[in-house]
This record gives structure tokens, C-alpha cells and sequence, in this order.
């Protein structure tokens, strides 16, 4: 008897086991994801694609929601605001999805916040930092933070721990360069620091001698340039060519890229800047997801990838306490205030949006090191 | 500050005179404007900056190839785009460099990407010249754009082949009557205009440290810019008017903000025109 | 020497010159006349190759050329005087004689031959350095006769060389041209100017809207009645 019954549990298990994804009783949850999986941004949006498949399957194999299977519906948004509207008309009418996550830039989430909100559908960002955003309507979140923490943060970073009071500010001209500056600049203006001169340039600019020239001759100790990493680079090897040693660089988290130390080299060592996701950070819920995303995908995950995964085990984490209905995920999120994302703890503001701890960030022989003086 | 400014603007400057000359040249010899030069320099730039940062050249050795490459390629284009339709008139050609900058950017984009190309530093030192610390790489180029205006001069005005494109810019049919083969100095001039352009390219490339597929834009209009503020047919007009250009860009930078500068230049080369329609070393009206 | 033999030519759908034929022998001077826009300029332009004749042939020496590029035909020793002119008002006196003789790669036999024209015409020595353009229109054209005798032309192809010059320089003009004919060089001089022309040539044709209506000796034009009636009466 005893013999026979082995080989035959056995393969009841493997049966069960291979066929548990199928074997689910009960029916589906469903999550939409708005995000750009082509176009421009599609680099990010399949950045979101890999960390939420990856917490999904997680969740999934974890026995799912109260016994129910999480279950993505993904719609390409291209991260064009026409785009994000009509996703978001199918959306709000298909009555399994109870909550949306996206989409990636400010404009193209905004664009879609009147339907979720005319919806009740709760619209929860990963990346859009508009501070205008979430207070936009009651259904909107936001969790990768706004300028109006990382400004003042930066400020106390230049004054309080380098302490540098003579600032100079050059900034991308466009909505987000603008208000980063503004929030910088009214932060380290209301600590005591001296703001010099400010300078702005156009997306497309590649000669930063005139304006680094003109900078130069304000002696600022410190400049803040809120940008890319693509002009970060250019500005970091012309000011070094034109001989501006005696000057201290720093810049917000958007600097905090692989390719800021590819692109400038030598040049943006000693360049200050900061970042809501370290992959090196020891915290273990952050090793658990660098070190599940490089076995999966063997490449190392970047911000993005970590707001996804936090945005999508948020969402996972409030349904479990309160189920499917839309409004009541809403209720729930909104008292969210102690969550362990991997880009720090999530905490909503009246306004439903965080306020993030930032990381100290300096970079050293050619890589991002936390800053720890 | 000012006399930074002023070298900024004067090493700019000479970089939109190259660009500049290669309008002037063709206009001179043809009577015909390319639309596709602006993307002859961004080949040039690319192939530069290839050289340096995938083959790991000297910058010397990358400029030549970025010079041979936008010669080659401007005279592919003259042979595809403006020989066969040389009776046509001024739009076909027109259109025709049009349709070709497009498909050239389109190309780059596909190919390389249309992110920023990072180009290898040279010459990161800086020197005290009376009492102005001056960058060693603006002198460079300065040093460089220079030596191509003195061997162009000296190839337009001391060469048979030099001789040979002025008097068929001013009459190309008595050119023709002398023996001139006519196609085949058009063909010159085109690429020796394509190849200042691909210099223009890679030097741009190394001071800015970033070549890009759409580069061609900004950089062709600027050129044309001076060209027609230098008076369209004159060479030293050209160079003087990109020289104006740039150091009126930087002086904008400097006193105004960086978002005017092109406003400003164009501005300027506005009212020139206006004061003087024929360009500041133009002459009224070219006879035939 | 050269012949046209049945040479028709067109531009685009005009057609200029139906069957056009015509000789000049070595070391003649035959004129070409005839009215404006008879076909006289674009009989030149056929000869030089700068216009290819879409039916006859044009012989030199007995050797087809008007298949031949301006080069080729300059090569083979034919010289032009264009009309109007046509020097180049940027380039110097001395640069505009190089371009005459720019298909020759002789460099010293090029400056023996400038010598040889500024001795010739000693205003285009003295003004060598000037820029074309400045010269007066007498000066202009005996700077392009020069430049065509730089080309060491066996037959030199002009035309109108007298037109819109002052009478002082229409005598020196044809002067020049017989003394060049006396030397041996052939010449076919395109004139409107008949009375002059027939006084130097030894043969003429004329042509009217693009056909050969008339072909004799000199004397004999001069005393044609059609010719006393079209061209003579000044
Ligand atoms: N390049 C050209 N294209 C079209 N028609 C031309 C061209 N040159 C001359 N013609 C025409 O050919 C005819 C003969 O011109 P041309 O040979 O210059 O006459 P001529 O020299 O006897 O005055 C004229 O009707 C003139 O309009
Ligand atoms: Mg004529």
C-alpha cells in the first residue's frame, strides 16, 4: 500500500503544482496600467512592466489576494495625454478593473484625471511629480514625491550639510525645471543662503560655455542645476574645460542615472545630487526586490522600476485589507502612512501625495555613493 | 566676464563661418541653396565622433575622416540632387535637399538613435593669456577654423581649380566656352563646401561633446544666416557674419538671458538687412 | 577646315537652325550674317559644343566634333569670342587670359603667350592686376580676343565683336581681326555689322530665321540686291 501511494501523491502534487496558475477557484482581480510600453518613453514604461509582472507573480505565488489572483490589464499610452484619455474611458467602463495605476509623465496623467475622477477610479501615479497633480482630485496619487519635498530638501543637502551660501541656479526651461528652481530656490533663500544669479536654458541647448561663463563671474560657491543627465553631462565637461574647478555641482534626483556617469566621465565626479531608490541601500525589502529583478531580468533596476513595484504592492496591500470595491480602495489608500516601499516609506499627505526620504547622494570615482558626513 | 564671452563667441563663430562658407560656395558657383547641408555637418560630426569614441582616434585623425566622409556625401548629393535637374530651375534642387535633410535625420535617428552621442574630451587645460584664463581647446579650434580659411583662400584664389570655380560663378557658360568642364567643378564645390561643413561638424562635436541626429537644424540656419549676412557670394562676409553671430549670441547670454540668443542674432541679422539688403561684404546685384 | 554639314538645332521644342551648312577654309575669314534672332549666336554655340545639333554634322580637320564637349573642341583648336564679350568682371586681366588658355598644360608656353599679347595689347599689361569688370567695353574686348588667343586657336569663332563699341574701337576691333587672319589664323565672324564684315571677309553667308538664304564671295554680297535691301542700308 504504502508503496504505491508515494509515486501517486507525488504526482497529484506536480499535477497540482504545474497546473495551480490555472487551478484558481476564484475569479480574478483586476489592475489596469496606463504607461508608455512604445514610443519615446517606452524605455520606461517597459522599466514599470518588468517590476509589476515581477510583484504580481510574487503576490500570485503567495496564494494571490484572499485566494484570488491579481491579474494586470496593460494599455499603452505612449505617455500622450490622447492616449492616457481613451485609456482611461475603457478603463472606468470595464467593471472587473477596480483601480488604475499610471501614467508616466505629468501631462499625460493629468489629461486622464477628469474620467477617473468623474469615474470614482482610483488613479495612483508611480512617476508624476507635478505638485499640481494630486490635489487635482480626491481619486489621484501620487507616490514618487514632488518638488515642493525634493526642493527644500536639496537646499538643506547644499546649505546645512555642505554649507555652501553662495548659490547659483541654472535650470531646464520648462514646467518641471521651472518649479524645481522655484521650490530651491524659496528653500535655500528662507535658510540664509545667498541666491547669486538664475539661468535657464532650452531643451535642446548643447553650448553651455556662454551661460557657464556668465555664471562664473557671479563666484557662486555652489550651483543647483535642476536637468537631465544628457545636458548634466555636457554642462559638467564644458564648465571643466572652461577651467571652473573652484565651483560645487549639484542637482536634483533626475541626475540619478547610470548613464549621468557614462556620459559626463570624469567630469561629474564630486557632483552632489540625491535619489528616492539606491539599489546598494541594505534595507532588506529593498535587497529582496534589486536582488529578485537582476536573477529575473539580470539588469540592475532603476527608480522607476522601484516606484512601479511599490505602486502596484500598495495597491495589492489596500485590497487586501478592504477588497474590490473602488471607493473603498480610495478610503483606504488615503490613510496609508506607514508602507515600506523600496523608494522609502509611503505616506499620504492631506494632499495624496508623499513626502520622500530622500538619499544623500555624492558621486565618487565614477559612481553614485551615499553621502554620509 | 567679457572677454570669455567674446572667445566663446568668436570660437562659435568661426564654426558657423564654415558652416556658412559651404552656403556661400555653392550659392556662388550654382545660384542654388542646399537644405541639406546642416545634415552634411551633423554626418560629418557623427563620423568624427565614431572615430574617437568606437575606433579611439586622435581628434586630427577624426576630423580628416569627418571631412572626407561629408565630401564624399556632398558629392553624392550633387551628382542625385542637383545635376540632373540643373535646367530645372531653383525649386526642384530645392525640394529636392529638402526631401534629402529629412531623410538624412531620419537616417541618423535610426541608425545611431536620437539621443546625444557622447564625443571624448581633448585638450581639457586651460592657459593664462593676459590675465584671461582661456580654454586650450577654443584656441584650437580657433587655430583650426583659421588654417581652413587661409588653405581655402589660398586653393580659391591660387589654384587652376580655384580659378576655375570664380569664373564659372560668374559666367558659367563663358567658363564653359574656355574648356571649363563645368559638371565637374560644380561637383567640387559642392563637396569641398559639404567637406567645411563636415569639419565644422566634428570640431562642433568635440566642443560640445555631444553629437546628436537633429544638430543639423539650428546649426544649418545659423550658417545660412551668416552667409546671407555676409552677403551671400562673399567668403569673407560669410566669415565675418558668423563671427557677428556667435559673439552676439554669447553677449546675449551675458547680458540678457540664454533663451534670447537666437532672437537676438537673427534680430540682428534682421536689421542689417534691412540697412543694408545686399549683406554687410555683398554687392548690390550679381551681372550675368 | 570646318564644316557644317545639314546641322539642325534646337532648344527644347524651338527649333533654331534647320539644316545650316557651311565651310571655312585654312587660314579664311568668312562672315556670318544675318538679322537679330536669326541663329547666328547659336550657330557659334553649336560649333563649340556648348549646344549638341540634334540632326548633321559639324567637321574639323575632317574629324566629327559635335559630339564633343567645350574642351574637346577648344582641344582640337577652335578659340571663342562670345558675344558681348563675356570676360570675367571678378577675375584680373592676367587671370582672365589663364582661363584662355585653360585646357593648355604648358605652363611655359602659356607665359611665353601672354607675353606675346601684352606685347599685342599693351593696355591689358599695364592693367593686368585690374579686375576685369573695370576695364572699358573697347579694352574688354581686345582682353577677349587675347584670352581666346591663349587657347593657340587654329580657328577663331567671333561674335559680333563690334557691337557696343565706340567707333575708335569697332576700327581697332577689325583691325585686329585681319591682322590675327593674316597670321593664319581662320576666323568666322558673326556680324550684323555687314558693311564692315564684307570689307575684311573673303566669303560670307547669311542666314535668316535659322536657314542659310544666301552663300558667296564677299564682292558678290556687297552687290546682291537682296542683300542691299536687308542689311546694307544704314
Ligand atoms: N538658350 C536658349 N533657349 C531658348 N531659345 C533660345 C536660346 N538662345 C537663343 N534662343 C532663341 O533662338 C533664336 C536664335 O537666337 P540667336 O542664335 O541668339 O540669334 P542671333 O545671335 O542671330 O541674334 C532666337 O529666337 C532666340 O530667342
Ligand atoms: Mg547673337
Amino acid at each position: 500500500m504504502k508503496t504505491k501511494m508515494v509515486p501517486m501523491l507525488l504526482t497529484l502534487f506536480t499535477l497540482l503544482l504545474v497546473a495551480a496558475p490555472v487551478a484558481w477557484s476564484a475569479e480574478s482581480i483586476h489592475i489596469a496600467v496606463s504607461a508608455p510600453l512604445t514610443g519615446n518613453f517606452a524605455e520606461y514604461g517597459q522599466n514599470w512592466q518588468k517590476a509589476i509582472s515581477m510583484a504580481v507573480e510574487w503576490i500570485n505565488a503567495a496564494g494571490g489576494i484572499k485566494g484570488r489572483p491579481l491579474e494586470i490589464v496593460y494599455g499603452d499610452s505612449k505617455s500622450d495625454p490622447k492616449d492616457s484619455a481613451a485609456l482611461a474611458q475603457k478603463f472606468t467602463s470595464d467593471n472587473r478593473i477596480v483601480a488604475e495605476i499610471g501614467d508616466f509623465s505629468s501631462t499625460a496623467s493629468m489629461a486622464a484625471q477628469p474620467i477617473y475622477d468623474r469615474a470614482g477610479m482610483v488613479q495612483l501615479s508611480p512617476t508624476t511629480s507635478h505638485p499640481k497633480w494630486a490635489p487635482g482630485s480626491p481619486w489621484s496619487f501620487g507616490i514618487v514625491g514632488t518638488q515642493a519635498g525634493e526642493g527644500p530638501f536639496m537646499a538643506r543637502y547644499a546649505i546645512e550639510r555642505l554649507g555652501k551660501k553662495r548659490i547659483a541656479v541654472l535650470h531646464i526651461n520648462n514646467d518641471w525645471g521651472i518649479a524645481s528652481k522655484e521650490y530651491f530656490v524659496n528653500a535655500a533663500t528662507e535658510m540664509g543662503a545667498q541666491v547669486l544669479g538664475v539661468e535657464s536654458y532650452f531643451e535642446t541647448e548643447k553650448d553651455f560655455t556662454g551661460v557657464l561663463t556668465k555664471l562664473r563671474g557671479l563666484k557662486p560657491e555652489l550651483i543647483y542645476v535642476p536637468s537631465f543627465y544628457n545636458e548634466m553631462a555636457l554642462i559638467s565637461k564644458q564648465r571643466e574645460k572652461l577651467g571652473w574647478t573652484d565651483v560645487v555641482v549639484m542637482g536634483p534626483g533626475s541626475l540619478y542615472s547610470p548613464k549621468l556617469l557614462e556620459l559626463g566621465g570624469n567630469s561629474v565626479n564630486g557632483l552632489y545630487t540625491s535619489a528616492v531608490f539606491f539599489p546598494n541601500d541594505p534595507r532588506p525589502e529593498v535587497q529582496k526586490f534589486v536582488k529578485g529583478f537582476e536573477a529575473k531580468y539580470k539588469a540592475t533596476p532603476n527608480m522607476f522600476a522601484g516606484v512601479a513595484y511599490d505602486a502596484i504592492n500598495l495597491m495589492a496591500e489596500t485590497i487586501r485589507k478592504v477588497g474590490t470595491d473602488r471607493k473603498a480602495i480610495r478610503d483606504e489608500l488615503v490613510k496609508t502612512k506607514n508602507f515600506p516601499g523600496v523608494t522609502g516609506k509611503i505616506a499620504f499627505t492631506e494632499r495624496r501625495d508623499v513626502v520622500k526620504d530622500y538619499r544623500h547622494l555624492v558621486v565618487k570615482d565614477g559612481q553614485f555613493t551615499l553621502f554620509d558626513k | 566676464m567679457l572677454v570669455p564671452q567674446l572667445i566663446n563667441g568668436l570660437t562659435q563663430g568661426s564654426l558657423y563661418a564654415l558652416i556658412a562658407i559651404g552656403f556661400v560656395i555653392i550659392f556662388g558657383t550654382m545660384n542654388l541653396v542646399t537644405f541639406a547641408h546642416g545634415e552634411v555637418y551633423m554626418a560629418g560630426a557623427f563620423v568624427g565622433a565614431f572615430a574617437m569614441s568606437l575606433w579611439h582616434l586622435p581628434w586630427f585623425v577624426a576630423l580628416v575622416m569627418g571631412m572626407a566622409a561629408a565630401w564624399v556625401l556632398g558629392f553624392l548629393i550633387e551628382k542625385v540632387a542637383f545635376r540632373p535637374l540643373r535646367t530645372a530651375g531653383h525649386m526642384p534642387p530645392l525640394l529636392i535637399t529638402i526631401g534629402l535633410s529629412i531623410i538624412l535625420k531620419d537616417l541618423a535617428v535610426v541608425l545611431f538613435g536620437a539621443e546625444n552621442r557622447p564625443v571624448p574630451s581633448i585638450y581639457e587645460q586651460t592657459v593664462r593669456l593676459a590675465g584671461v584664463q582661456v580654454s586650450v581647446l577654443q584656441l584650437v579650434i580657433l587655430g583650426l577654423a583659421g588654417t581652413l580659411f587661409l588653405v581655402l583662400r589660398l586653393v580659391i584664389q591660387g589654384t587652376k581649380i580655384g580659378r576655375a570655380m570664380r569664373a564659372t560663378a560668374q559666367d558659367h557658360e563663358a567658363a564653359s566656352a574656355m574648356g571649363v568642364n563645368v559638371n565637374r567643378v560644380f561637383s567640387i564645390a559642392f563637396a569641398l563646401a559639404s567637406c567645411l561643413g563636415g569639419a565644422a561638424g566634428v570640431m562642433i562635436g568635440i566642443y560640445y561633446n555631444a553629437v546628436y541626429p537633429t544638430m543639423g537644424g539650428t546649426a544649418g540656419l545659423k550658417g545660412f544666416a551668416a552667409c546671407i549676412f555676409g552677403g551671400l557670394t562673399s567668403i569673407p562676409g560669410a566669415i565675418l557674419g558668423g563671427i557677428i553671430i556667435g559673439v552676439v549670441e554669447n553677449l546675449t547670454v551675458q547680458f540678457l538671458a540664454s533663451g534670447y540668443r537666437d532672437v537676438v542674432a537673427f534680430l540682428v541679422m534682421v536689421i542689417v538687412l534691412v540697412l543694408r539688403p545686399q549683406g554687410l561684404l555683398g554687392r548690390k546685384l550679381k551681372t550675368v | 577646315m570646318l564644316e557644317l554639314r545639314g546641322v539642325s538645332t534646337r532648344y527644347g521644342p524651338v527649333q533654331v537652325l534647320w539644316e545650316v551648312s557651311l565651310t571655312v577654309g585654312e587660314g579664311e575669314l568668312v562672315c556670318l550674317l544675318g538679322g537679330n534672332a536669326s541663329g547666328k549666336s547659336t550657330t557659334m554655340k553649336t560649333i563649340l559644343g556648348l549646344v549638341h545639333p540634334v540632326r548633321g554634322e559639324v567637321l574639323f580637320r575632317g574629324r566629327p566634333i559635335h559630339r564633343d564637349t567645350p574642351a574637346q573642341v577648344v582641344r582640337a583648336g577652335i578659340a571663342p569670342v562670345l558675344e558681348s564679350r563675356r570676360i570675367f568682371p571678378q577675375l584680373t586681366v592676367y587671370e582672365n587670359l589663364l582661363m584662355g588658355a585653360y585646357t593648355r598644360t604648358d605652363g611655359p608656353g602659356i607665359r611665353q603667350d601672354i607675353e606675346a599679347v601684352y606685347e599685342r595689347f599693351p593696355v591689358l599689361r599695364e592693367r593686368r592686376g585690374q579686375l576685369g569688370g573695370t576695364l572699358s567695353g573697347g579694352e574688354q574686348q581686345m582682353l577677349a580676343i587675347a584670352r581666346a588667343l591663349l587657347a593657340r586657336p587654329r580657328l577663331l569663332v567671333m561674335d559680333e565683336p563690334s557691337m557696343g563699341l565706340s567707333p575708335l574701337y569697332v576700327e581697332k576691333t577689325f583691325e585686329v581681326i585681319q591682322d590675327l587672319n593674316r597670321q593664319g589664323i581662320a576666323i568666322l565672324l558673326v556680324e550684323q555689322n555687314a558693311n564692315m564684315a564684307l570689307a575684311i571677309a573673303q566669303r560670307g553667308y547669311v542666314l535668316q530665321t535659322g536657314r542659310i538664304v544666301l552663300a558667296d564671295t564677299a564682292q558678290n554680297l556687297v552687290n546682291h540686291p537682296m542683300m542691299r535691301k536687308a542689311y546694307l542700308e544704314l
